[in-house]
């Protein structure tokens, strides 16, 4: 079986990770005195666990349960497990690996005191990791470094897509439970997603918002293959949301792409916020949907530049009125093929 | 009277001087000191880094600070910090207790590892402190609490701001220029909207959503009042952004409150999201200002809640229909008392 891209990118994370940990553990060693060799392995194997555990159980369909947990519980979790890895790093694999017999070893101080070090390290580690998810992982860098200080105008491709009827199905079944429905949807469909290279940048209600940066997703057509793999894994689950909430969800889609302003906003309350025409226009797609009665809608625009082939038949719908200023957009409907 | 903000600000300082004396009084008996020192130095550290960060960074002197990219602020503040730090242990804390210069063995030994302990204690909370602007603290805090975890009913205000005309401003302007000028008048937005407590939810493209709990946001009319401030300093700014931008914004704002679903949502990237009637009639009567030009409007059962400002008219304009379902919502446009009724067009 082919390794994926994502598989090999975390791949890369955590050799990346256990370099940067096997300098850190020989520094260490040596500002405390101690023996340069033993620190570099331990380094080394701590950050090849920790890294193997974040991205290989944590980030993986395994992890999806542990994830669910509210926030400070999965914090609590995930310092035990980083604890325990660091210990197990420290007193067991590489004395194992180095040939030195820990049978007659006894716990002092020191090591006591190392082992409060450790855990609190695995605190704030684990900590920041699991809050990075409430700014986004690009969006956090980019405010550090200060990216996005000045507006900055990029190539980008939107997809809006909503809950169908999201509004009928609360009436009929409860809107607490429609937003559980909505919940695990979400989700559920944030891995495919990110499979192909998207980034979630919010949830509005109902509806998320992905962007791909253009040159990328016009090359592979991967925010197309995105729209397949979501609605393959809702065919796949209906029976589960069937029996667990009533009812399956419909979703909406609308597309486009095209050059985008992306700057920092607020003071006390900051964001990175995408604006002007590209977004509009994938928004009126999305509510044109529902208009022209279909459930994927693409500007032509944007399809025009998108590989041929890809697994959708499509419609020309004419240019489509989406704002009250008369301003029009060609337009396409997109429906899966063979279905 | 005090203002909700300056009151929030001295609970802070009071909460964070507590927990200072706590937490340095736990390291005392941990490394063998005397805990009354500890708790003290604590305090003397904490205080005035919690009044430098609630009276300086958030208020009228840090706005020019609050201006830089986040690297730099968390420069200047750790500067800032690191100096409380030190003056603290080595100065003020000796002499409270009547110690004149350190003795010999203590900066030695012991001062380094209370130092490296302060040190780190200090880095922690200013990034977390740099972090939470980003986030939110009541969307951080109930993360963390896994308020939201299961879908929850509650009772909300929301406040929608736009701009009258985004898409014909970044066609005079040019996009990124437009944007600069959204991103200053939300920068000034954000004064009026800590001022009487509400929460920023979301800046999405040129439009902000603000909330309140519904108690607290009707309680001194607090949710209309920020919104004729916001009125205010914009208007105040005009002419600030015609020379800086050509153009001075024009603001449409709606006010509603009632039952709403508040729900975290996501995997890798998380959220607290709101669902429901009341979200989607707030965003429609955004659409009605616009409609109907006003500045503000706001629905009749959310303004049944509150007692209107002295200084605020409001003016019944008809029902309409804007829930999507069968009944009218009947609205008001509301404005300073001395500013005319229907102001001219933007």
């Amino acid at each position: 079986m082919a390794i994926s891209p994502r598989t090999t990118n975390k791949l890369l994370a955590c050799l990346g990770v256990a370099v940067a940990t096997t300098a850190l553990g020989a520094g260490y060693s040596v500002i405390s005195g101690g023996q340069p060799r033993i620190g570099l392995v331990a380094g080394f194997h701590i950050g090849l666990f920790l890294s193997a555990f974040e991205l290989f159980f944590v980030q993986s369909p395994t992890g999806a349960r542990l994830r669910r947990l509210p926030l400070l519980v999965f914090v609590a979790f995930a310092t035990i497990a980083w604890a325990l890895l660091i210990y197990i790093g420290v007193y067991v694999s590489t004395p194992f690996l180095l040939g030195i017999d820990m049978s007659g070893y006894v716990f002092d101080t020191r090591d006591f005191k190392g082992m409060v070090f450790a855990l609190a390290l695995a605190f704030l580690s684990t900590f920041f990791l699991r809050i990075q998810s409430l700014i986004g992982t690009k969006f956090l860098f980019s405010f550090l470094v200060g990216r996005y200080h000045r507006p900055v105008r990029e190539e980008r491709i939107f997809m809006f897509l909503d809950i169908a009827d999201s509004t009928r199905l609360s009436e009929e079944f409860g809107d607490v439970k429609i937003q559980a429905l909505i919940g695990r949807f979400f989700f559920d469909i944030a891995r495919p997603i990110a499979e192909h290279g998207g980034e979630t940048y919010r949830y509005i209600g109902d509806e998320v918002v992905v962007s791909w940066p253009m040159s990328k997703a016009v090359q592979d057509g991967r925010c197309l293959r995105c729209v397949v793999d979501v609605q393959n894994l809702l065919d796949a689950r209906s029976e589960e949301y069937r029996r667990e909430f009533g009812v399956v969800p419909r979703f909406r889609i609308g597309m486009h792409g095209g050059p985008v302003v992306i700057g920092e906003v607020g003071d006390s309350r900051r964001a990175i916020v995408y604006f002007g025409e590209t977004v509009s226009i994938a928004v009126a797609l999305q509510a044109a949907c529902k208009r022209v009665d279909r459930d994927f809608v693409v500007s032509a625009d944007l399809l025009g530049r998108l590989a041929p082939g890809e697994p959708f038949a499509s419609t020309f719908l004419g240019p489509l009125e989406l704002f009250s200023d008369g301003t029009t957009v060609d337009a396409y409907a997109l429906s899966r093929t063979g279905v | 009277m005090i203002s909700p903000r300056f009151k929030t600000a001295i609970i802070v300082c009071v909460v964070a001087s507590v927990g200072a004396a706590l937490l340095a009084a736990t390291y005392s008996v941990l490394v063998g000191g005397d805990k009354l020192y500890g708790a003290v130095t604590g305090v003397i550290i904490a205080a005035p880094i919690v009044a430098f960060e609630m009276f300086v960074m958030r208020g009228h002197v840090g706005a020019p600070l609050r201006h830089l990219p986040l690297w730099g602020l968390t420069l200047v503040s750790a500067v800032v910090w690191l100096v409380s730090v030190f003056v603290g242990l080595a100065f003020i804390a000796p002499a409270i207790f009547g110690i004149g210069s350190l003795p010999e063995w203590y900066l030695k030994t012991g001062f380094k590892q209370d130092a490296i302990f302060a040190l780190l204690v200090v880095i922690f909370i200013n990034f977390a402190v740099r972090i939470h602007s980003l986030v939110g603290t009541r969307v951080l805090l109930n993360f963390l609490l896994g308020r939201y975890h299961r879908p929850l009913r509650e009772q909300q205000v929301f406040m929608f701001v736009d701009f009258l005309d985004a898409r014909g401003l970044s066609k005079r302007l040019g996009d990124v220029r437009a944007q600069s000028l959204i991103a200053a008048a939300f920068f000034d937005i954000d004064e009026a909207v800590r001022e009487f407590g509400g929460e920023t939810h979301r800046y999405i493209a040129d439009e902000l959503v603000v909330t309140w709990p519904l108690a607290r946001g009707v309680k001194d009319a607090r949710c209309v009042k920020c919104a004729l401030r916001i009125d205010a300093l914009i208007r105040a700014n005009a002419e600030h952004y015609r020379k800086r931008y050509g153009e001075a914004p024009g603001l449409r704002m709606a006010l509603h409150g009632g039952p709403i679903v508040v729900s975290e949502i996501g995997d890798e990237r998380r959220e607290i999201v709101y669902f429901g009637d009341t979200i989607n009639t707030t965003a429609r009567l955004r659409g009605l200002a616009k409609k109907v030009q006003r500045d503000l409007v706001v629905s009749a059962a959310l303004l049944a809640r509150l007692q209107l400002p002295e200084d605020a008219r409001a003016e019944d304009i008809g029902t309409f229909e804007l829930s999507g379902k069968a009944e009218a919502t009947r609205v008001f446009a509301v404005h300073a008392e001395g500013r005319e009724a229907a102001p001219a067009a933007g």
